[in-house]
């Protein structure tokens, strides 16, 4: 499904880029190259046991993080372009401090939990809107393949760590690589080859980010960066 | 290596006469490795085939007399040895049954009959032999051998066997009742041997009658009741059992010698410490068990590893506990005391159940409900409720609503189980209070002074019961505080004896036998005391103070037979017998096989007159060993006179007193009498002259007599010397 849809970005791009080439003297190509830099705010959709490995209570909350990177983008027409980016972002969710009891212990515990994925996403996207001499409105769509950077699971019991693999953690790996769809939208003010612009996106992850346990596990992200773009 | 195989050899010969095998041997010549010299050693050929089997039993009250009939040949499996000589026999362990007194052994070579006699135990060794003729000797003294090894080993040994015959072998013991008084005996076929063939079917032959003795024969086949002696011809199997038709708790086998070594008074007590007893020293008391669950989850859990769904830990704690209320409860019902249940599970207001009263039939109705909770019932029960969440998930504790809602329901079993128990009529009324399952501990609420108000003149139980929002073990009063002991599993009042003294009187002194009042069984023992015993019984309770709680009597079914050698012979055998004078040497004063003595019939014991008197047993036993009585023998002392001759003197010397020589010639006449008075020379010597004993004219032979204390010594006196 992920590599269907990357496919047909793709494809979309370079044809695109074709019929932006057989143009050029009537339309020719925009590039650009932004940076960007912002918050998210992420949590891990989980089913089956893994559920109860990323949300252990119902006091669970989403992790609030920076996100960052750059971005290079083609814009075809006024209303079309595509772009290619790197951007750091780290996703995961906590648990705040809940007093909880355990099927096979009477006595009550306090328990906290969090985890934390840190990613080098490559987002491809298609762009589609509005890009006029002094601005521009765009939504976007497109996919991110990730790297895994480095992950941390950290749950504590009465302030003491537990550690993975014991009989109050299970051990749960989580995959190197994962894969979101991405929607959002832009606006930038251009001041000749200069523009900044203010960006809102949603990632939705489609690819199961850990193994171990029965059931699945999913990012979802929502973000907001500003950015600075240089156009050539 | 070679160790370890001879170590599994061991194991397997220690354990082989607990199979009851009896093999077919002989002796085969071989020169040793080390050595030159033949010898003669014992050689197995095969086994042995129990071709017909006879089983003749005579109830006697306190024990069986059964006479074992056998038909046994030869399965040859040893083919094509050199040096076999043509000595064969049979030799192998019987399973003879505990307590079981073997009094006799007879077989028969033709129509000749060899019986076996008793005769003191000795070492003897059968392994080889050095030349035929000590083979042929050995088995000459083996026509019968059976001895007693060890406490249950027993080995028979058969010789002067042809190839291929047929041996017919009768074996004779007294089986005496080992439990209460509801016998129930379990008669081996003693040659059922684990190899070979057995035949299709064995007679069971039992002289019942359609009173006293009657007895339910039990076989493969099933059970049927005999009124009156009959033979039964049963497909074949290694053992049958024969039950005591009359329902009685208690027998008595009574007999008496006035003479003789086994002189006394002989009992048999075989009782039991029953229910109907333990009613009868118990006070009255009523029952309500509350059983509490604390969780209705966790009752079935999923094994990632194995992939399997089963019963939790959680879940097999409820079964046992409805077994264990279950059980209590059977246990009171039994004795007359009723009991009911009130079950309650956390989160639900009402009860799951509850006894609607207090009456007879709620017994059965609370065995009913709680008999549904085995392990099979819950899994069907729960399996769909859910995969069950490992104990790794955290669960969500219980807020001050959930706690409050459990006092109440802690409140509201209680007040319950006290409405239960109105009848003031009886001695006790009590509440168990179980749970299963753990419960979030925090913030719970003693609730004593609410407890006490409930149970005002009752008393209650928490078996490290656990409810939500309640601390129980404080709101609960302490089983010290109450008096409570325990009892079948929990702490009850002392309703019921800790300790049971059955006594029998006999004219000398009663004798007692405690037993534990928490723990129903049989007594079996035989006594031997000058005095007669008293046919009543006497139960006595005691508390756990040693306080004597109530007694009754029991008349138990008595057996009164007059001489009855079969009983001696039972409790002879019987090493925990009671007596006021012990034996120590049983077996031969009371003709049966034990560790002191075996059965032994050599080829010199035939007999041809079948009708022969037998003593001690009556005419039709087959065998009456009369044992050889020890009795205490003085050490030898040779009383001897040195005598010597010393130039012309006759020498003599001796511990004892010498009176006087006499002196015979060659043809007895006495010829002259010396008294030795005269000769002293010293302490207990004396020097004769020989001219003072040889008479003039006389021959040069002559007898001298030396007469003495104790002595009366002959000697020979000639020209040469002396010659004694």
């Amino acid at each position: 499904m992920v590599g269907r849809i990357a496919k047909v970005l793709l494809t979309t791009a370079v044809m695109a880029l074709a019929v932006a080439t057989e143009g050029s003297a009537a339309s020719p190509i925009h590039f650009s190259v932004s940076g960007m830099i912002g918050g998210t705010s992420s949590e891990v959709a989980a089913t089956g046991l893994m559920a109860d490995y990323f949300a252990p209570t119902a006091r669970t909350e989403a992790t609030r993080s920076l996100r960052g990177g750059v971005e290079c983008e083609a814009l075809l027409w006024k209303w079309l372009g595509v772009s290619l980016g790197a951007r750091y972002q780290q996703a995961g969710q906590h648990t705040r401090t809940t007093t909880v009891l355990y099927a096979d212990d009477v006595f009550p515990h306090e328990f906290t939990s969090s985890i934390r994925m840190d990613y080098v996403a490559v987002p491809l996207c298609l762009k589609a809107g509005i890009s006029a001499k002094r601005g521009w409105i765009l939504a976007r769509a497109g996919v991110s393949p990730a790297y895994l950077l480095h992950s941390k699971a950290a749950w504590t019991i009465d302030g003491v760590r537990v550690e993975p693999g014991t009989m109050r953690m299970p051990d749960v790996r989580i995959d190197t690589y994962d894969m979101s769809l991405i929607v959002g939208a832009e606006a930038g003010i251009r001041l000749r080859n200069n523009g900044v612009f203010a960006l809102v996106q949603y990632d939705r992850g489609v690819h199961n980010i850990a193994s171990g346990l029965s059931g699945k596990a999913y990012n979802r992200s929502a973000g907001f960066c500003a950015g600075y773009r240089r156009f050539f | 290596m070679r160790y370890a195989r001879y170590s599994v050899i061991v194991a397997l010969c220690a354990l082989a006469p607990a199979m009851a095998s009896m093999d077919f041997y002989s002796y085969r010549k071989y020169v040793p490795w080390n050595d030159s010299v033949e010898l003669y050693a014992k050689q197995w050929l095969g086994y042995s085939q129990l071709e017909s089997s006879e089983v003749t039993v005579t109830p006697k009250g306190g024990y069986l007399d059964i006479i074992e009939d056998a038909w046994i040949s030869s399965d040859l499996t040893q083919l094509h040895l050199d040096g076999v000589t043509n000595d064969y026999f049979f030799q192998g362990s019987l399973p003879i049954p505990a307590k079981a007194a073997v009094t006799g052994v007879q077989t028969w070579k033709g129509d000749t009959l060899f019986r076996a006699h008793l005769k003191p135990a000795s070492y003897l060794s059968d392994n080889r032999y050095p030349d035929s003729a000590s083979v042929h000797q050995a088995l000459d003294s083996r026509v019968i051998l059976f001895q007693q090894n060890t406490s249950s080993g027993y080995e028979l040994t058969l010789s002067r066997l042809s190839l291929g015959e047929r041996k017919h072998v009768r074996i004779r013991y007294m089986l005496p009742n080992t439990g209460g008084g509801s016998a129930s005996y379990s008669i081996p076929i003693l040659f059922n041997t684990p190899n070979g063939a057995r035949p299709r079917f064995v007679t069971i032959t039992v002289r019942a009658d359609s009173g006293d003795l009657s007895y339910n024969l039990v076989t493969g086949q099933g059970e049927i009741q005999l009124r009156d002696s009959s033979s039964h011809i049963v497909p074949y199997q290694s053992s049958f059992n024969l039950l005591y038709a009359p329902r009685v708790s208690s027998t008595m086998h009574l007999t008496s010698f006035n003479q003789g070594a086994w002189a006394g008074t002989y009992l048999m007590l075989n009782t039991a410490l029953t229910d109907t007893i333990i009613a009868r020293l118990s006070k009255p008391i009523q029952t309500v068990f509350v059983w509490r669950w604390n969780s209705e989850n966790g009752i079935v859990e999923y094994d990632q590893y194995m992939q399997l769904k089963g019963l939790s830990a959680y879940g097999y704690q409820l079964v046992g506990q409805a077994r264990a209320i279950r059980d209590a409860a059977a246990t009171l019902a039994r004795s007359g005391n009723r009991c009911a249940l009130i079950h309650s599970v956390t989160g639900r207001s009402d009860y799951t159940y509850t006894s609607p009263e207090l009456d007879d039939s709620s017994q059965a109705r609370l065995d009913a409900y709680l008999a549904q909770f085995d392990e099979q019932t819950l899994y069907q029960r729960y399996n769909k409720t859910g995969t069950p969440q490992p104990t790794w998930v955290p669960q969500k504790a219980p807020g001050v609503t959930e706690i409050e809602r459990g006092r109440t329901e802690f409140v509201s079993a209680l007040s319950r189980a006290a409405d239960l128990l109105v009848d003031t009529s009886t001695s006790f009324r009590h509440t168990v209070v179980v749970s299963a399952g753990g419960v979030y501990t925090s913030r719970p609420k003693n609730m004593r002074s609410t407890v006490d108000s409930i149970f005002a003149g009752l008393t209650v139980y928490s078996d490290n019961a656990q409810w939500l929002g309640v601390d129980v073990g404080a709101s609960v009063p302490s089983m010290y505080e109450q008096g409570l002991q325990t009892w079948a599993g929990y702490y009850f009042p002392s309703f019921s004896p800790v300790t049971v003294q059955l006594k029998i009187n006999n004219q000398a002194q009663p004798y007692s036998f405690p037993m534990s009042g928490r723990s129903l069984g049989t007594l079996a023992v035989a006594l031997r005391t000058a005095l007669d015993w008293d046919t009543t019984l006497q139960w006595i309770g005691f508390d756990q103070n040693g306080v004597v709680t109530s007694s009754t009597t029991e008349s138990p079914q008595v057996f009164r037979t007059p001489m009855d050698s079969g009983l001696a012979k039972v409790w002879a055998r019987d090493e925990s017998h009671v007596a006021e004078k012990e034996e120590v040497y049983p077996g031969g004063t009371f003709g049966i096989v034990t560790k002191a003595t075996y059965l032994q019939a050599t080829m010199a014991d035939m007999y041809f007159d079948y009708t022969e008197t037998v003593p001690f047993l009556a005419d039709e036993e087959i065998q009456a060993p009369r044992s050889p009585v020890k009795r205490p023998v003085s050490a030898a002392c040779r009383q001897t006179v040195s005598v010597k001759i010393s130039g012309a003197m006759l020498c003599l010397e001796s511990s004892h007193t010498l009176r006087a020589l006499r002196v015979f010639d060659i043809h007895g006449r006495l010829v002259r009498t010396i008294d030795l008075r005269k000769y002293g020379a010293g302490s207990g010597s004396f020097r004769v002259p020989l001219s003072a004993i040889r008479p003039t004219g006389a021959s040069s032979i002559f007898v001298v007599t030396i007469e003495g204390e104790g002595i009366h010594q002959s000697l020979k006196l000639t020209a040469g010397g002396i010659q004694w």
